[in-house]
Parts: structure tokens; C-alpha cells; sequence
């Protein structure tokens, strides 16, 4: 079941790499549309905001599996296995009840959405709810994710690579 | 009171190894609840933080540095500077330094920069006889030009934050950028006059110069392009960013020089950041309503302006706290704590947000490479690994000349002001 998990947010973590790629060539078009072409796009802009959005919250739960949210490290090389756990779990518990409450309220949203038939004021007047899905859905895996990695360490399972730090990952 | 409260539970999260997006996160969300606030704005927040078009100039930009980097750029950029100025005092540091200011106009990232130049330069320097401290504290200063020369990502996040021009921000950096980058080089040469001594690197041959200029020659254009693009008022940085990554695509895949593997990694590995920096970011947002409800930010403001009537001081004790902050959190967390809540004193102070955003990401760096326990210090040491002291000795020069750097600023505003605003 945790492998299940797992795997669906790899393929989602894939999906949300690819959408950053695509990103990057629709602004690449929308600027030779307009400045070689003289015929700017109306979709350009739009579009890669909700690409955007989406690449971002379905990507967390790949980000929780791997270790690779940014945290302070500091005094954890004095921590032993079983304290280094606890804080493990207490530090899944905040992560949980937050996705809790954004799968929570966002899924609120994106029914008044689909009910009063909201769309974005721009002339491609996209419907509200294929934007703000985002939110629930990629809580939701977040969500499944946190259970997971709860489930692996009260199966006592070992914790990913304690540091993780190094060139390629978050600092900047 | 409440201010203290709030600073101790985001202390505890924080020390707790919450991750510093979800402490943000959160602690707001908690403290809305308290208040009886519908939770309803938690997605809110999350939808509105993500849904900006300026923001993707953060993906982009680090899609084009990890193709470049990926495809092999910074070996090339570092041969063919070293070509130049090799055989000069102290030129394997000066080349290195040249290397770091180059790769920082494609990067927006000290990390990457230091990563990328310190992979080549630091087994070359050491191997000349240079010391491997003073060669460790040169790539993590270097590494510092980074994120001051444009491209910049905590710029990008600066201007988000407080609303700032983010093209002001960028062309702000430059002037303090190659400031550094002058002052690290007249220091490689103070070395070389004055430190232990190294084997000179003999001239290159005009034939090896041309050949690996030729190989760097894309690279340096496009640096070109992306800056000045965005100084001539051609692009956006969001579309100054979108072109650079497109060029640089088509860079490494015309020389060869990436495989489908390599490709891989560098979307992987620009989601990973991407994501990681945005999920602070939108914690951050949540974290910031919540404060705002509490009208923290405004007591704040309030007691600054109550207490401190001279500017100076404010900044003094800025650059303080920063210092401190600078021992256990990353750059882009100090920004998103501390901005947010400084920003509206700037006014009351009569500081220029532009001029104090520049001088931000100075001490930020600077913070970060202060021994004892400085981030960056750390990232050198995983790269090239060596024992932390090493790293540590030879990076206080360096970290000097920043803060030295940081106090002209306050004398100087002109040093950022000058290029955005005068010329």
C-alpha cells in the first residue's frame, strides 16, 4: 500500500517536472509570437499560471517521500535513531493536519466553484474548477503521503538518507 | 506579547525539523484558528501565492542554469577564462572568481555557482599548490556572486514579497556584484604576492585561447542576453528567463554535450528546487495573513519607529539578527521570515525597498558563509569534501570584505542606486 503511494507520487512529481519544461517553451513561443510576429497570444500568460499552480502542489508529496523539503539543521547529528523518530512523526503530524485542512477547504471551494459555474474574467474565460482542483488533489496526495511515511516509521522501517544536503537540492 | 509567543512557537517548529514551509504554514493556519478565522483562507492563500506570472521566472531560470550545467558549461567557461588570465599573479583565483561572476549572470543560485565552478576549480587550484583553504573560502565567496549578479532567485522572491520592481532589483545587484568580484580578485593577487606561494600556470597559446573561447562563447552570449534583454526593457524577467532556458536547450544539444539521462535530472532537479522554494513561499503567505490579522507586522513597525529613530540603527540590528539567522536557516527562509515584517518600517525609516533588497541578499551571504556554523559552509565542504575547519579558515577574508561590502553600501547607496535609477 505505502509502494502504491509512493509510486503515484513519482508519477505525479514526473508529470509536474514535464509541466515546468513546458512552461518554459510556451513563454518561448508567446515572445517570438510577439516580438518576431507582431501576434501576441491570449493563452500564453493563462495558461502557464495554472500550469503552475498544479506542476507545484502535486509535486509536494514527491518532495515529503524524498526528505527534500527544505529544513533547519541544526544539532541533528546529536540526536539519537529513536528521538530522530519522534520528531520524524511530530514533524508528519503538523504536515497531515495541514493537508487536512487545505484538502479540506479547498475542496469547499472548488464545489461552490462548479456550482455557481465560476470561470476567470480573461477573454479565454477558463472555468474556475480546473484551476482550483489543484489544491484538493495535491493535499490529498500529501495526505496519502503522510500516512505512508507514518505507517513506515511506527513499522519501524529506516528513515531515508539523514542529510540529504549538498549541491542540486533546494539551497540557493 | 503575542509577538513573543509567536517567534517562540515558530522557534520550536523550526527546531522540531518541521519543514520550514509546513512551521510557516502551520503556525499561521493554527493562529488564524484561534482566532476563529475561517481555515478558508488557507487554499486561498495557496491559490493566489502560485497564481503568478512573475513567480515563473524561478522555474525557468533554473531549468537554464541546470541544462547549461548539466551539458557541461561551467568546465568550458572556466577553461577559457583560465586561457585569459591564467599565467597572471594569482590567476587560477582571479579565473575562478571571472568563472563565479560569468556563471551568476545564468544562475540565480550561490549553491549552484559554487557547485559548478568549485567542481573544476578546486582540484586545479589545489594541485597548483594553491592553499585548500584559501582555495575553499575563494568558491564559497565566489559562489556568493550568485545570487547578487542577475539572475537572481531571492530577488525574484524580494520583489514577489514586497511588490518591489524586480528589473530595479536585478540591475541593483550588479554595481555591489562586480564590486565583490573586484575585491576578490585584488585579494587573489595580494595572495599571490603574499601567500605561501603556488606553481603560475604557464600562457595559454593564442590557438588553445581561441579554441576555448570559442567553446564558452555561446554560454557568455547568453549570459548577455538574458541581462541585457531585461535591461533594455525587451523581456520581462519571466520572459528573459523563458528564452534563456529555450537558447540554453538548444546550446547543449547542438554541441552534443547532453545525453537523455543528464537531461532528466536537470528537469528533475529544477522541479525539486522549484517546488521546494514555492512551498516556502505559499507557507510563508499563510503565515504572513495570519500575522497581518494579528497586525503584527504594523506593532512591529510601531515599536521600530517608536524606538529607533535613526535609520542606521535599524539597519545595524537588521544586519544583526540576519547574522544570527544566518547560522541555522538557508537564504531563502530569512528572506520569507524577515521581509514580510520589515517591510512596511522601511517606509517610516525613509529606506529605499530597492537599496535595502540588495543589501539584504549581501548579508544574507554574507550570513551565510560566517563561521562557525553558516550554511554555505557546509555545501563547500560536501563539494569538495574536506574537513569543515578548512573551509572555515579560509573564508573569513572573504566574509569580510562582504560585510566591509555591506557598510559601503550604507554610505555608498549609490554602489546599487546607480544603475537602476541614474544611468
Amino acid at each position: 500500500m505505502t509502494r502504491l503511494v509512493d509510486r503515484l507520487s513519482a508519477i505525479t512529481a514526473g508529470l509536474s517536472a514535464w509541466m515546468f519544461f513546458a512552461i518554459g517553451i510556451m513563454v518561448t513561443y508567446e515572445v517570438i509570437m510577439r516580438k518576431v510576429f507582431n501576434a501576441p497570444t491570449i493563452w500564453v500568460e493563462e495558461i502557464t499560471r495554472f500550469f503552475q499552480i498544479w506542476a507545484t502542489y502535486i509535486a509536494a508529496a514527491y518532495l515529503l517521500h524524498h526528505r527534500e523539503m527544505i529544513v533547519v539543521e541544526i544539532g541533528d547529528k546529536y540526536l539519537g535513531s529513536r528521538s530522530r523518530r519522534v520528531l520524524e512523526f511530530v514533524s508528519l503530524l503538523v504536515i497531515g493536519i495541514f493537508s487536512a485542512v487545505a484538502l479540506w477547504h479547498g475542496t469547499g471551494i472548488l464545489l461552490e466553484s462548479i456550482e455557481l459555474k465560476r470561470a476567470t474574467s480573461t477573454m479565454l474565460g477558463v472555468p474556475m474548477w480546473m484551476t482550483e482542483s489543484a489544491i484538493p488533489v495535491g493535499f490529498a496526495l500529501l495526505f496519502l503521503q503522510c500516512l505512508a511515511e507514518m505507517v513506515r516509521l511506527l513499522r519501524g522501517e529506516l528513515l531515508p538518507a539523514e542529510s540529504h544536503h549538498g549541491p542540486g537540492s533546494a539551497d540557493l | 506579547m503575542t509577538i513573543l509567543l509567536i517567534v517562540l512557537a515558530l522557534v520550536a517548529l523550526l527546531a522540531l525539523r518541521v519543514p520550514v514551509a509546513f512551521a510557516l504554514g502551520g503556525l499561521g493556519a493554527a493562529l488564524l484558528f484561534i482566532e476563529d478565522i475561517s481555515l478558508v483562507m488557507v487554499p486561498q492563500a495557496l491559490y493566489s501565492g502560485m497564481d503568478n506570472f512573475v513567480l515563473l521566472a524561478v522555474p525557468l531560470f533554473l531549468l537554464m542554469s541546470n541544462v547549461l550545467l548539466k551539458g557541461g558549461v561551467g568546465k568550458d567557461l572556466f577553461a577559457a577564462v583560465q586561457s585569459w588570465v591564467g599565467h597572471w599573479p594569482g590567476g587560477l583565483g582571479v579565473a575562478t572568481i571571472l568563472s563565479c561572476a560569468i556563471f551568476a549572470a545564468i544562475s540565480g543560485s550561490s549553491v549552484a555557482t559554487a557547485a559548478t565552478i568549485g567542481t573544476v576549480a578546486i582540484s586545479e587550484m589545489t594541485s597548483r599548490g594553491y592553499d585548500r583553504s584559501f582555495v575553499l573560502g575563494l568558491i564559497a565567496a565566489g559562489g556568493t556572486l550568485g545570487i547578487l549578479i542577475p539572475p537572481s532567485i531571492p530577488m525574484i522572491i524580494y520583489g514577489v514579497v514586497t511588490e518591489e520592481s524586480i528589473v530595479d532589483l536585478f540591475l541593483a545587484g550588479i554595481g555591489p556584484g562586480l564590486f565583490l568580484a573586484g575585491l576578490f580578485i585584488g585579494f587573489c593577487f595580494l595572495y599571490a604576492r603574499f601567500g605561501k606561494g603556488y606553481t603560475p600556470t604557464p600562457r595559454a597559446a593564442w590557438a588553445e585561447r581561441r579554441r576555448a573561447t570559442l567553446r564558452a562563447l555561446p554560454t557568455v552570449v547568453l549570459a548577455a542576453i538574458v541581462i541585457g534583454g531585461i535591461y533594455a526593457g525587451w523581456f520581462t524577467p519571466t520572459e528573459s528567463a523563458g528564452i534563456g532556458f529555450s537558447v540554453a536547450l538548444i546550446i547543449v544539444l547542438a554541441r552534443r554535450s547532453i545525453t537523455w539521462p543528464l537531461l532528466l535530472e536537470a528537469v528533475r532537479v529544477s522541479m525539486i528546487t522549484t517546488v521546494s522554494i514555492f512551498l516556502i513561499l505559499v507557507g510563508a503567505k499563510v503565515f504572513g495573513k495570519a500575522i497581518t490579522l494579528y497586525q503584527i507586522p504594523q506593532e512591529i513597525s510601531q515599536l521600530i519607529v517608536g524606538n529607533i529613530s535613526e535609520p542606521w540603527v535599524f539597519i545595524l540590528i537588521v544586519c544583526a539578527i540576519l547574522l544570527v539567522m544566518g547560522l541555522f536557516l538557508e537564504a531563502l527562509s530569512m528572506l520569507l521570515i524577515m521581509v514580510p515584517v520589515l517591510h512596511p518600517s522601511l517606509g517610516a525609516m525613509g529606506i529605499d525597498p530597492i537599496w535595502f533588497g540588495v543589501l539584504f541578499v549581501v548579508m544574507i551571504e554574507a550570513a551565510l558563509i560566517t563561521p562557525p556554523v553558516g550554511l554555505n559552509l557546509f555545501v563547500i565542504q560536501a563539494v569538495a569534501k574536506a574537513p569543515l575547519m578548512d573551509v572555515v579558515r579560509g573564508v573569513w577574508p572573504f566574509m569580510l570584505m562582504m560585510l566591509a561590502t555591506a557598510a559601503l553600501l550604507w554610505f555608498w547607496p549609490d554602489l546599487a542606486l546607480y544603475i537602476p535609477f541614474k544611468l
